[in-house]
């Protein structure tokens, strides 16, 4: 039983201090501002898009998301 | 000691642990201005003693920094005689995007690279841009999240210019 515990105790510290999960700076959030992360960076796919979400739906629009993400502000 | 609250103990440990490991280091309210030399900033750190000082943290890649550097040239001019000084703390990683910013917009204020960004992990300001503003006796006096256009310029002016009436 204790070494279960054990074992539980382990496991959920690796979690906490050898996880993935890294808070991004305000300061750090340059990459996100770049062209390359755009949604409307490029014309052709973006009508592509359009036209085969028409198609599907018979509706246009709402994608009237602007820029990049760096969460300035 | 019962086995559950073994379990909880050593659960509330972690959890301390983990919280204490991460604290950011943040300049707070009336805490002294750090010594910026200290920080290997690139560019001409001007005389900051007995002046009042805004540090605004910037970037190249950040449009709202873009629209504030009117706005403090704006200032800088008017108030440069009174004991003003702007000092903008570029976080650029790239010397090339910081001097190509500089040269669009042709600040008369001071300006330096934190490349390294240690000055900026010091200050830990909650967005971009942030303006620091520190006292004639080089305190921390507020801190001001964002430009958000004339009302960020009042509050800005308003403070500048409560600060600049006080003494060394």
């Amino acid at each position: 039983m204790r070494k279960r515990i054990v074992i539980l105790l382990l496991v959920g510290a690796g979690g906490l201090f050898f996880s993935g999960c890294q808070t991004v700076q305000p300061w750090e959030r340059g990459m996100m501002a770049e062209y390359s992360m755009r949604p409307d960076r490029d014309s052709l796919h973006d009508a592509m898009s359009e036209h085969i979400y028409f198609s599907r739906e018979s509706s246009s629009g709402g994608r009237g998301v602007g820029g990049s993400g760096c969460g300035c502000n | 000691m019962s086995l559950l609250k073994k379990f909880r103990l050593a659960g509330g440990l972690i959890m301390l642990l983990w919280g204490v490991t991460n604290l950011g280091a943040a300049v707070a309210v009336n805490d002294p201005m750090p010594d910026l030399r200290s920080f290997g900033l690139e560019g001409e750190i001007p005389d900051l003693e007995g002046k009042v000082v805004l540090i605004d943290i910037w970037a190249s890649w950040c449009a709202p920094c873009k629209a504030s550097f009117p706005a403090f040239d704006a200032m800088h001019e008017a108030k440069v005689d009174d004991g003003l000084v702007i000092l903008a703390v570029s976080v650029d990683r790239k010397a090339k995007d910081y001097e190509s910013f500089l040269k669009r917009l042709k600040p008369k204020f001071a300006t330096v690279r934190d490349g390294n960004q240690k000055l900026v992990a010091e200050l830990n300001p909650p967005a971009m841009p942030t303006s620091f503003i520190f006292g004639r006796d080089g305190k921390l006096r507020s801190v001001h999240r964002g430009f958000h256009g004339d009302s960020t310029v009042e509050e800005l002016s308003l403070e500048i210019e409560m600060l600049l009436k006080e003494d060394a």
